[in-house]
């Protein structure tokens, strides 16, 4: 790749990928399957943020004109290579037990480019649960 | 531990929209058969800020919804929110409609059954 101080990145030099999302209960499955991908499979491209979440939008009864209440829930997204994608894939549904009943769903994306993306090697990790 | 069932005919569809609106957006989504979305807050800066009644620069609070749908139903629903969010008026919000290659999910006993049978 070309990223030297003085050269220009070129849209060459970031290959395609893929995004995943997942949509899990706001339990703390996000950081746990975070944590997971981290360790076991080196993904340090990903995150999760807070959204409100309307499962079942066609399966709930409710007043007329009414939503059914929503509930929190987090996005995890996921970027990864293309030769990683199926790999990373299963091991979120898995992990995140999306094939039981009310965990969510989950989905992948093309992605045209992406940069790469390293965590600082001289930060201590923080405590388990901290 | 069972397979995974890949759904592959799907696609996202992303609306952004005042925040006003989102409740209208979602009942319309589902009366033509969506089945789940989420919602982000959005802070609302679009590429201009519209000036208030004293040319105060006016914050909007915007919401972005995410529907996950079946490419059948990707028409529908892309036409229901279209009309509902007034989108074709300036300032309403945007929305686009993004291809997925593969979507999992839950998937019920009964129907993992049925697929069976049929595959």
């Amino acid at each position: 790749m070309n990223t030297g101080p003085d050269s220009v990145p070129r849209r060459s030099d970031f290959p395609s990928c893929k995004v995943i999302y997942c949509i899990v209960p706001d339990d703390g499955t996000d950081k746990r399957v975070l944590t997971e991908l981290r360790e076991k499979l080196g993904i340090v491209r990903a995150g999760s943020q807070t959204c409100r979440g309307l499962g079942a939008l066609a399966g709930v009864k409710t007043k007329r004109g009414k939503l059914p209440l929503p509930s929190l829930v987090k996005q995890l997204f996921v970027v990864c290579d293309d030769h990683q994608a199926e790999e990373v894939f299963n091991y979120i549904f898995w992990s995140a037990h999306v094939d039981k009943p009310r965990r969510g769903l989950m989905w992948q994306q093309a992605v045209a480019g992406g940069t790469p993306f390293a965590l600082p090697v001289d930060i201590p990790d923080e405590k388990a649960g901290g | 531990m069972s397979e995974i069932i890949y759904l592959t005919d799907v696609a996202a569809i992303t609306c952004i929209v005042n925040k006003d609106r989102s409740d209208a957006v979602l009942l319309a989504a589902r009366d033509v058969g969506a089945h789940a979305a989420i919602v982000h807050t959005g802070q609302g800066w679009g590429v201009r800020e519209r000036l208030g009644a004293w040319g105060v620069a006016m914050e909007t609070e915007k919401d972005v919804i995410v529907f996950v749908v079946s490419s059948d139903q990707q028409d529908l629903v892309f036409e229901a929110i279209y009309q509902v969010a007034e989108l074709n008026a300036p300032g309403r919000g945007f929305m686009f409609i993004s291809p997925v290659e593969q979507a999992a999910t839950y998937v019920p006993k009964a129907v993992r059954e049925e697929l069976q049978v049929e595959g």
